[in-house]
């Protein structure tokens, strides 16, 4: 285990990074606020890097590794936590899988030696695989088939990218679910689950001599995967909008309008946050003081700029009322993003959207989950955790014409997609039963 | 007005509560809805700023203003940079004590409030507690819709608001709360400065008659082209304040409320018949109620029914077993530290004690009383509060996919 780098994190913590010999990176925060730990487990896999015909692999292999493994019977690896008083789970998303467990403090060894274990030594069944798979396909049906945000964001992605593999759901097709077999998710444990591919992230009342010791006494002997990650496809640049548009049972339309954006390592990410924040940030925000409080032709407005490592999107997000219309909304997007990329924000517009972009940060490392998620997600996203300290430092930078300069940049026609969802039938008269 | 205060210094931030005693459960039958508009009015227009000056003051000083709705009360959740906590307190006051509760104001919050109902039939969770609360609570205030009807949010009125809010938003009924990144000195200064502004204190809402079970029903809340079925079944249990609430809630526990529980080992682990599925208690000061949540496709809707009531019948009849409690007991224990672990955390239990009628130490005490839990406790109050007979089922999906013996079917736009 070799010490990497320190950092300050806020005016009494500091957090570390170490790394074994077998590549495992390995970040702690001695938090002592509460008897807790946060122990997370990111791995660099995520829907970037699944082939044509199967995608969803994953996240299917993310509810596998719940599973059996050479050391554990099936159903034994939640027993064990449960029964400590844990909380497991997981995440998948374009760049990463994340595994949590939340336990008290004094059970960090379980976590340790159980995540180890499931590193290297899960055993797959068809008959697990089978379950699993018809989970996973109630989940979409849940998430997209019936849910119409869900759905709405779907066709976004499918549209907006051609040839980067943003372009497919981290769900999956229906279809590449359904034909995920045994052999397929073993094939993608052995390819993507390595030490050399993760990074533990551990926050909590801990101490830090003794959590390195437990680490390195069961990660150590795992060995690193010769792993050759394929280069995403590049998206090229969008030369034209995109629109389509669906009809489902809703009442009233909804519409996204969605700009390329840049990667969040970009210069630019936090200027073009922050030009989405004057635009639809909190209730005196530009779109919002338009659309939902004057015109009253929307229920609600918000925008947001995907945390990605490939460039992605700049989103904003429109819920019409009944009698409101997405060319309404349409109208007054395309005004007040001519507005921002013409005329920087004034000083105090732009400390408004600066001041509730500081409380959401800070508001994303409440706890200690809160924290290693952070961590977490910028080591593996960004390639360096320090990235989250830098991100707060560039945000009290960012002036009013790096925001105009963002959004004449960024908020282009060209390089928009639309997908808009109408009512499919007529409007219900909301009439009222007496029925009780 | 007595204020609850959680130090603690690690990030630059300060939650402020306001939580005011008077819920949904508390709407007049035919004003349903009234709770929520009269409180999101105080904020359209306070202290002689309009409404866009409000709006405008929060987000310069970075606070994110929220409502938090239980059946028995409502809160402003306000989180705001520490720098700015007393300007962000300032503007607080004036929202809860100088309204200015115009008349336009009102008229927009009730088209607002139209539109609102429009959303929610848009999301199925969301629709199927909605009709289960009406049904499985028929005739108890807390069967009442917190967001109202068509009908009943055309007929407030924006005196009816302003009663509301002179009936129920005074000295005696206002529960500050901080949390955060301040001292308790400063807190409770800004906390008097707040009182200085408010109303002489007035009554407080009268207790609500307990919560009782029904007979057994299943309604079918019909909405096209869904792919599922999105249910929940329950009915009333106990209060919690009752001496059986805790046993009942390590019982709920071992059904359903973890991983390898009963409930989700048969039907998630072993059949993969649903993605959510699990039980839970949700409290309300008169009485809870049991819930059991579960979203099979269509086609599995009637077979996961059977065995989700099969299952449950089982454990009604018998409880849990002994090493099912202490499995419970453990888990429960073992999670209580993440309940309590941040400030604002500590903050909101404290908040739904007071709201719930719970004693101040009730979290304090909390591992201590659920360990002296016996089993055959837990199994007589499963046997005695656990009602398969009194199930209230409520099942969004799609008609003509699904066929449920007896259910009453509504279409889904009708409440």
């Amino acid at each position: 285990m070799r010490f990497e780098t320190r950092h300050p994190f806020g005016p009494a913590l500091t957090v570390e990074r170490h790394r074994l010999d077998n590549g495992l990176g390995v970040i702690l925060l001695r938090d002592p606020a509460a008897p807790v730990v946060a122990y997370q487990t990111w791995f660099r896999v995520g829907s970037r890097h699944e082939a044509a015909g199967k995608t969803g692999i994953a996240h299917l292999f993310e509810h596998l590794m719940f599973n059996q493994t050479e050391n554990l019977p099936a159903g034994e690896f939640d027993r064990q936590m449960e029964l400590a008083g844990g909380e497991t789970n997981a995440a998948t998303w374009v760049d990463w899988t994340y595994y949590r467990d939340s336990l008290p403090a004094d059970k960090l060894e379980l976590a340790v030696r159980l995540e180890s274990d499931r590193m290297r030594n899960l055993t797959l069944t068809d008959a697990q695989v089978d379950s699993e798979r018809e989970v996973v396909c109630n989940e979409r049906r849940l998430t997209v088939d019936d849910d119409v945000e869900g759905f709405l964001f779907e066709e976004l992605y499918k549209l907006a990218f051609d040839h980067h593999p943003y372009h497919h759901p981290t769900i999956g097709w229906m279809e590449d679910i359904q034909g995920i077999s045994t052999a397929d998710a073993r094939a993608f444990y052995r390819a993507f689950y390595a030490p050399n591919r993760a990074t533990v992230v551990v926050v909590g009342d801990i101490d830090t001599e003794t959590t390195l010791r437990l680490i390195a006494t069961h990660y150590g002997p795992i060995s690193p995967a010769d792993v050759r990650e394929p280069a995403a496809a590049p998206e090229p640049p969008q030369a034209g909008e995109r629109r389509a548009r669906f009809a489902k049972p809703v009442a009233a339309e909804r519409a996204v309008y969605a700009y390329k954006a840049p990667a969040q390592g970009d210069a630019d990410w936090l200027p073009l946050l922050a030009a989405a924040e004057i635009l639809t940030g909190g209730q005196s925000s530009r779109l919002w003081r338009e659309l939902v409080v004057e015109r009253e032709v929307a229920t609600s407005v918000s925008a947001a700029v995907t945390p990605f490592r490939d460039p992605g999107l700049c989103q904003i997000y429109v819920t019409l009322k009944r009698d409101g219309s997405c060319d309404a909304a349409e109208d007054a997007i395309d005004r007040a993003v001519a507005a921002l990329a013409a005329a920087p924000p004034d000083a105090v517009e732009l400390a408004k959207a600066k001041n509730r972009l500081e409380t959401s940060f800070w508001s994303e490392l409440d706890g200690v989950d809160g924290k290693a998620e952070s961590l977490g997600h910028y080591e593996t996203t960004l390639g360096d955790h320090r990235a989250l300290f830098d991100a707060g430092r560039r945000l009290a930078d960012v002036g009013a014409e790096d925001v105009r300069r963002a959004a004449a940049a960024y908020l282009v026609r060209d390089a928009r997609t639309v997908v808009v969802v109408e009512p499919s039938g007529e409007p219900a008269d909301d009439d009222e039963d007496d029925a009780a | 007005m007595s204020v609850l205060i959680e130090e603690n210094h690690d990030l630059p931030l300060v939650d402020v509560e306001a939580l005011v005693p008077a819920g949904h459960a508390y709407d007049p039958p035919g004003k349903e809805g009234l709770a929520r508009h009269a409180f999101e009015l105080l904020r359209r227009g306070a202290g002689g700023r309009s409404r866009a000056e409000v709006d405008a003051a929060f987000d310069a000083l970075g606070a994110e203003v929220g409502a938090t709705h239980y059946a028995d009360g409502i809160a402003y959740s306000v989180r705001c940079l520490a720098r700015n906590v007393e300007p962000t307190l300032a503007l607080l006051r004036d929202v809860l004590f100088r309204p200015a509760l115009a008349e336009d104001e009102h008229l927009r919050l009730q088209r607002e409030g139209l539109a609102a109902l429009d959303d929610m039939r848009d999301d199925d969770a969301t629709l199927a507690s909605r009709y289960f609360d009406r049904y499985a609570l028929a005739g108890h205030p807390y069967g009442r819709t917190g967001l109202g009807t068509r009908a009943s949010l055309e007929s407030l009125s924006r005196d009816d608001a302003a009663a509301w809010a002179e009936r129920n938003v005074h000295a005696a009924s206002v529960r500050l709360g901080f949390a955060g990144d301040l001292s308790a000195a400063r807190a409770e200064a800004l906390a008097a400065a707040a009182l200085d502004a408010a109303p002489a204190a007035g009554a407080l809402p009268p207790p609500l008659p307990p919560v009782t079970s029904g007979e057994r029903r299943t309604v079918l809340v019909d909405k096209p082209e869904r792919a599922q079925a999105n249910v929940v079944l329950g009915h009333a249990a106990p209060p919690p304040s009752h001496p059986d609430a805790l046993a009942l809630a390590v019982a709920s526990t071992a059904f359903g409320g973890t991983f390898t529980s009963r409930l989700v080992s048969e039907v998630r682990v072993k059949r993969g018949w649903s993605y959510s599925v699990g039980c839970r208690i949700h409290r309300a000061r008169a009485g809870h109620t049991f819930r059991i949540r579960v979203v099979p496709s269509a086609d599995r809707c009637v077979d996961t029914l059977a065995l989700v009531l099969d299952l449950y019948a089982g454990f009604a009849s018998a409880g849990p077993t002994d090493e099912e409690v202490a499995f419970a007991q453990s888990y429960l224990a073992g999670g209580h530290a993440f309940d309590v672990a941040t400030a604002s955390d500590r903050l909101e239990r404290r908040l739904e004690a007071a709201l719930w009628g719970l004693p101040p130490d009730h979290h304090r005490t909390y591992v201590r009383r659920l360990t002296a839990v016996t089993p055959d406790e837990v199994r007589a109050a499963a046997v005695r509060w656990l009602r398969p007979e009194a199930m209230v089922v409520t099942v969004v999906a799609s008609a003509d996919a699904i066929e449920l013996a007896g259910a009453d079917v509504v279409p889904y736009d009708s409440y």
